[in-house]
């Protein structure tokens, strides 16, 4: 159980770690094309003519192929320039931007964009993968449960071999014991004192019944 | 030191106490060894999988950085030349904390410029891990204009690894005084409890007495010697029976009869001894499933009260904690007399049956006002098994090793709190609110069903005990001096140190050093662990030395010296030694302090032990409920410090005064 709950904790720990790592990562992204997105608001050009948006959108996605969507919207929910793998990513995008309460997307970052007077004129969304090529949380939970299994089996085995030997004294008193407390068995092995008194009473016992049955079958007779 | 292996004379239970010792090491050496073993491994694969991450990182950082400045090579600007480049890596810096340093260099790989936000990347600048640094290449129309190298934060990294580890050591402390208590029962009940059946129906025929068995069906070498003993008896048993229906002579038969105890049919009665330790499977899952919710509970709380905007919200939060301690209380009384009357199998599996019954309320509450109630239900349960353990302890313990025993219950009652705070954490992230209630009910009903196995009270089963509640009683109590000064002076004190340090001011105090709520947690465990670990030993002492007082006196002595520490050591290490000394000292007094009270009232036949336990936790409340009171009131006109010094010096004083009380020849009350 200890490992058990070592190997979930370490589990998820690394993948709270990992989702705020890529979360800082493609925010590094997100705040360069904002940035370049906000050059051509300074320059006075309002969001919907902003046509490089389309190439600065392209080159982003090529250079990191792991950002699944680029949105510009207005703040009404208007989307004026994207570039996604999916529309469901849009209407969460809109949403998003539409939202009052600011939800958390684990696999997403929102960016105001400001004009040169600092008024807000739209929102940049960015959406990203889950995970790379590979899938390091998955390969981490894999090894702790492989890990997990050895230190078991090991543990196991020790505890087979061990066990016995730590109780072999109590173990092989207890044996004799069983002998002993036969009133029959020959053995000499006693455990102590009361064993000893339990033997001549019990037999003391068994012998004055004995009488008393002889005498029972001369009455008989 | 014996050898296992060489045939020395030890009686039975010698043996058997030696292997308990012997497997509760080994157990210990198993678990801690495979835990080590463990976090290691999970620590190198976290670090390895966490750096490949960063590399990442870095590589995004370096295509950003290189963009910016390709811009300005672009405009004309080589590397060297280009202006405001450092703020800008600063930003760069200021927004990616897992990036320790950026740095610029010429083709031939001279630095141009370094921004760094790590002290431990400054200070060990060249014994960098060469995994840490990613560099990038800076072409313009395919020349290389120079590198940008982006260094991983090493601080980050080891403080990943920091929390990781802290809570890899959180799980080992519970695993153990979770392998403790396991490995306690299942030794108790499989070697130490059949040991001392075997020696009590050989020392019961030594007395000619053939009247009972030995209850045992499993099929190692105790099953064995079950069998030969039950064997020996049962053929003196069944040649009786024979002769007795027989036409011998009835007078020598009658003779016989006089002289051996016999049983009246012609099966004997099982016997199995009930010990000490049984007490605990019941008492530590029931306290274990009650702390599983500990840490979330006020938060789960808040689902219910959103929208309720006449009451404050922090008022209406602590309502259902505030119901559990009320209800809790209003039954210890009521249990401990019924307890008394019925035996503590029944009030101890009632008991656990109404926890579970609450949780499963809890988890369905629809209403704030149903929650209050499904706490309520839980907390009559709690109660009942809180004081029905407390009695069974007092009944399977003598004056001679009261202390011990009392020391048991509260390491076994703290044992189960901090496990169940810590797993229940861990759980709720996981499963939910109403998921961890279900596991809560489980384990209730688990505890249960040890009740009813295991927990027996023969002299007390069928005994009438004629104690009710009355006001006569409770005066009774009252009148003796010694029972009052030790309640006042000592007992409300030790709560008033708990509620108003430990649980209020110590988490505020802490958090002014910086220190979140998730570390407030271990700095709180160590009070636990103190009581887990030093209570059974000094009980164990007290019952030697037989100078209870002492203890009680030392206890509360130490607690005020404690809450004294932060006046001069005023960092976050002086709130851990006060918590520390805190639980060293309770750990000390506690279980004295209980087999005191029950000392002083062990002749009166009138009172029953779960009458005065109830009477004596009940006034002891008071200290818990004024203990965050008085904290609250001092803290508004003085700082931390300064209020936890003046409870300590409360409470040093309250000790000298109950020690004085004690040694005065004058006073009533039964010596300890």
């Amino acid at each position: 159980m200890s490992l058990s709950i070592t190997a979930l904790l370490n589990y998820f720990n690394f993948q709270s770690t990992y989702q705020s790592a890529r979360k800082s990562k493609f925010n590094v992204v997100g705040e360069d094309t904002m940035r370049a997105i906000e050059f051509g608001i300074n320059l006075g050009v309002p969001l919907k003519g902003l046509k490089n948006s389309k190439e600065i959108f392209e080159r982003v996605r090529i250079t990191f192929p792991e950002v699944s969507g680029l949105f510009v919207i207005d703040t009404n929910g208007v989307v004026f320039f994207e570039n996604s793998i999916s529309d469901s990513l849009r209407v969460m995008a809109i949403e998003w931007v539409r939202s009052q309460g600011e939800p958390v997307h684990y696999t997403g970052l929102k960016y105001d964009l400001y004009n040169s007077l600092n008024v807000t004129v739209g929102h940049l969304v960015l959406w990203y993968t889950p995970k790379g090529d590979t899938d390091p949380v998955q390969a981490m939970g894999l090894s702790m449960i492989l890990y997990q299994f050895g230190i078991i089996v090991v543990c196991s085995v020790v505890l087979f071999v061990g066990v016995p030997i730590i109780f072999a004294h109590l173990s092989r008193q207890l044996k004799w014991l069983q002998y002993s407390l036969n009133v029959d068995s020959t053995e000499e092995q006693y455990v102590d004192d009361d064993v000893i008194a339990f033997r001549d009473v019990t037999t003391h016992a068994l012998s004055e019944i004995e009488q008393l049955e002889k005498e029972s079958e001369e009455v008989d007779e | 030191m014996n050898n296992i292996f060489s045939p020395i004379k030890l009686t039975l239970e010698q043996s058997a106490q030696l292997g308990t010792k012997r497997i509760i090491l080994f157990s210990i050496a198993v678990i801690l060894g495979a835990s080590l073993l463990f976090s290691f491994l999970a620590q190198r694969e976290f670090k390895s999988n966490l750096i490949e991450q960063l590399q990442g990182n870095a590589h995004v950082v370096g295509v950003s950085v290189e963009s910016t400045l390709l811009k300005n090579i672009y405009h004309g600007f080589t590397l060297e030349e280009q202006r405001g480049v450092k703020s800008y890596l600063k930003k760069k810096l200021r927004h990616n904390i897992e990036i320790a340093a950026i740095q610029l260099f010429t083709v031939n790989h001279e630095r141009i410029l370094s921004v760094s936000s790590d002290s431990l990347f400054i200070s060990n600048e060249i014994g960098i891990d060469e995994k840490n640094i990613v560099e990038k290449e800076i072409f313009h129309n395919e020349q290389l204009q120079g590198y940008v190298t982006v260094v991983i934060s090493e601080t980050y990294l080891n403080e990943k690894i920091d929390a990781i580890t802290y809570d890899i050591l959180t799980v080992m402390a519970i695993s153990l005084l979770l392998t403790l208590e396991m490995v306690l029962f299942i030794t108790g009940v499989s070697v130490a409890a059949p040991v001392a059946s075997i020696r009590a129906i050989v020392k019961k025929v030594i007395t000619k007495d053939f009247s009972s068995t030995l209850k045992s069906t499993s099929g190692d070498e105790m099953g064995w010697v079950a069998q030969s003993l039950n064997s020996a008896i049962g053929r003196v048993v069944s040649a009786y029976s024979k002769i007795s229906r027989g036409k011998g002579s009835n007078k020598k038969i009658e003779a016989f009869k006089q002289k051996y105890a016999l049983p009246e049919s012609t099966e004997p009665s099982a016997y199995f001894k009930v010990l000490l330790g049984f007490f605990r499977p019941t008492l530590f899952m029931i306290v274990f499933a009650e702390a599983l919710s500990m840490s979330f509970f006020p938060l789960f709380v808040k689902q219910f009260t959103q929208g309720m905007t006449s009451i404050p919200n922090e008022i209406l939060v602590s309502l259902p904690i505030s119901a559990f301690m009320l209800f809790w209380a209003i039954s210890i009384p009521i249990a401990g007399i019924w307890s008394d009357k019925s035996g503590r199998r029944k009030p101890m599996a009632t008991g656990a049956l109404f926890v579970a019954v609450g949780f499963v309320l809890t988890s369905f509450a629809s209403s704030f006002t149903m929650l209050i109630a499904s706490r309520a239900v839980s907390a009559v349960g709690y109660g009942m098994v809180y004081i029905a353990a407390q009695g069974f302890v007092a009944d399977n313990t003598t004056q001679k090793n009261r202390t011990a025993g009392m020391a048991s219950f509260i390491s076994c009652f703290f044992s189960g709190a901090l496990s169940g705070a810590a797993i229940g954490g861990v759980l709720v992230d996981r499963i939910g609110y109403r998921s961890t209630f279900y596991v809560s009910t489980a384990i209730a009903l688990g505890a249960m069903f040890f009740a009813l196995k295991f927990i027996n009270s023969p002299h007390i089963e069928g005994k009438s005990v004629d104690n009710k509640f009355s006001i006569k009683n409770f005066l009774m109590i009252l009148s003796n001096k010694k029972f009052l000064s030790l309640l006042i002076f000592s007992s409300i004190p030790a709560k008033i140190c708990l509620a108003g340090y430990m649980y209020y001011i110590a988490p505020l105090f802490l958090n002014t050093f910086g220190i979140n709520s998730s570390s407030v947690g271990r700095f709180l465990i160590a009070y636990g662990l103190s009581m887990v670990i030093i209570s059974p030993l000094s009980g164990r002492l007290a019952d030697k030395t037989g100078n209870k007082h002492y203890y009680v006196l030392f206890g509360g002595s130490l607690a005020g010296v404690s809450l004294c520490i932060p006046l001069f050591v005023q960092n976050e290490f002086g709130v851990l030694m006060s918590i520390l000394g805190l639980g060293i000292a309770h750990a000390s007094s506690m279980s004295s302090q209980l087999s005191l009270v029950l000392g002083m009232f062990k002749d009166d036949e009138e009172l029953g032990a779960g009458a005065v336990i109830a009477i004596y936790r009940l006034i002891e409340r008071i200290g818990n409920i004024a203990g965050p009171l008085i904290a609250g009131v001092l803290i508004v006109t003085h700082t931390f410090h300064e209020t936890a010094a003046m409870i300590g010096v409360g409470t040093t004083i309250g000790a000298l005064i109950n020690g004085l009380v004690f040694y005065s020849r004058k006073s009533g009350g039964a010596h300890d």
